[in-house]
């Protein structure tokens, strides 16, 4: 009856839930527990781990909020898809929120911040005038201490007044142009190609010239389709892949 | 900009009508509280020694009584500041306005500074809380660093001053960068200087939705004196 009796260990600190939580997911990791395959009911696997229903739900209630397991009312808790794991390529989120949204902790390091005449080449997209000026910045962001992004961006200034004293290190470009601008983002423009390092963000990424990495360019739109950020970004490829979720109709 | 016009009795429900001197009396206190009544501000704002007494002269009324906390340094214990909150939660204070530790703020002790405010606004309890944000000694980068942190740790409202000592005066410029801030996410109440219709109007039109100021009666009628500098 209480196959799973070896599962706990009430001698370990970790809550008993948790500890459920993990060996749930080590069966699921393992394709023990495939997908939509249905767990047993509440009442025996709990009697099967000795522990009350009380502690289950909570480590399978702890899973449904991780979109491991998904529960059909009346029908049973199930192993969920798997899911997407960088919607970058489709959707509209910026780096921060798309590490934010896969637990990814990183930190941002802001290299330049300085409000410029950009060169011509930015002008030229943004069709500025000859004296408009933008806020330059660029950054790197770290994961575990490893710089694997390196960003420069262009905003500007006049639809988004006061931005250029926002501390980076902290507050997520998207987030910052919308309180300073006062708009949403609508949409945004993103190409992406394979390109080799240059020097400058070789030294920046602590990698040999000539190594391929992916290179985006990206426009940001507010409402009523006005560009007000350009981007040029270098992502380490070997760190970072990007998925798009793409269906047919 | 469009700019609103605002009668003189929207600009009276706006304000709540303060004096937080050290050596405010018991009857200052009485006539504080008959002029919001007489008025009609939105609330009184008074050292939480006075809430008692306000809440039994306003007892009936709509005025609500609010009261300031770890007032005016700010260097209270985070326990001492949460301990206060509890008491004048406890004493029937309807809002908080609070100070935040600076000196924390300033010595890039920012994590120890949003624990802070969080403990208050856990110790509230649901009331109205309103972080005083003490303008006057930021740099720009630090309004809106100081600005995002009380967002992110649950305050009802930004506040740009206390009004007092280095706080600085409300000024239209720092009104609608804390409004750009809050969003929809917070609410945000001006303070210091606010002292005739006009820089009151100017200031709501900037974005806040509350007044803090000693000049209400001065405001409203056109005469009279403000209680304090503030």
């Amino acid at each position: 009856m209480k196959e799973y009796s070896n599962v706990i260990n009430k001698s370990d600190p970790k809550p008993l839930y948790s500890q459920i939580a993990d060996w749930m997911s080590e069966k699921i990791s393992t394709k023990e527990w495939e997908k939509n395959h249905q767990l047993p009911a509440e009442e025996d696997l709990a009697k099967q781990l000795d522990v009350s229903r009380g502690t289950l739900r909570k480590a399978i209630s702890s899973l449904i909020k991780e979109g491991i397991l998904i529960q059909i009312q009346g029908k049973g808790t199930f192993v969920a898809e798997p899911k997407v794991s960088h919607p970058f390529g489709q959707e509209l989120i910026s780096f921060a929120e798309s590490m934010e949204r896969e637990g990814i902790n990183f930190e941002t390091k802001v290299l330049e911040k300085q409000v410029i005449v950009p060169k011509a080449s930015v002008k030229k997209k943004f069709s500025l005038t000859d004296n408009q000026k933008v806020l330059y910045l660029k950054r790197i962001r770290l994961i575990d201490n490893e710089p694997v992004i390196v960003l420069e961006n262009y905003i500007k200034v006049d639809l988004c007044q006061g931005i250029e004293y926002v501390k980076f290190e902290q507050m997520p470009l998207f987030e910052a142009i919308e309180k300073f601008s006062g708009q949403k983002i609508s949409f945004g423009t993103r190409q992406f190609e394979a390109r080799g390092l240059e020097e400058e963000q070789a030294m920046l990424l602590s990698m040999p010239i000539g190594t391929p990495v992916l290179y985006l360019d990206q426009i940001t739109y507010l409402d009523e389709l006005i560009p007000v950020e350009i981007s040029q970004v270098w992502l380490r490829s070997d760190k970072y892949s990007i998925t798009s979720y793409l269906q047919r109709d | 900009m469009i700019t609103k016009s605002y009668t003189v009795q929207e600009i009276a429900s706006k304000i709540q009508h303060t004096n937080v001197n050290p050596d405010v009396s018991k009857e200052d206190i009485k006539k504080l509280c008959e002029d919001c009544m007489e008025y009609k501000f939105d609330g009184v704002m008074l050292q939480p020694c006075w809430i008692e007494e306000a809440k039994a002269i306003l007892a009936g009324s709509d005025v609500k009584v609010c009261t300031a906390l770890g007032f005016p340094m700010g260097g209270l214990t985070t326990a001492s500041k949460a301990r206060e909150m509890a008491e004048v939660v406890s004493l029937g204070a309807e809002q908080v306005d609070f100070m935040p530790n600076f000196g924390f703020f300033k010595s890039g002790m920012y994590t120890e500074f949003e624990n802070e405010v969080k403990e208050i606004v856990k110790a509230a309890d649901g009331r109205v809380t309103k972080i005083m944000l003490e303008f006057g000694m930021l740099t720009q980068e630090e309004k809106i660093q100081a600005a995002e942190i009380a967002l992110n740790a649950g305050v009802t409202y930004l506040k740009n001053s206390s009004g007092w000592g280095k706080g600085g005066h409300a000024t239209v410029e720092d009104i609608q960068l804390l409004k750009k801030i809050a969003g929809d996410k917070a609410l945000v109440k001006a303070s210091g200087g606010i002292r005739d219709y006009e820089s009151a109007s100017k200031i709501l039109n900037a974005g806040a939705v509350l007044l803090g100021t000693s000049a209400g009666v001065k405001i409203v009628t056109g005469s009279g004196q403000a209680l304090s500098d503030y």
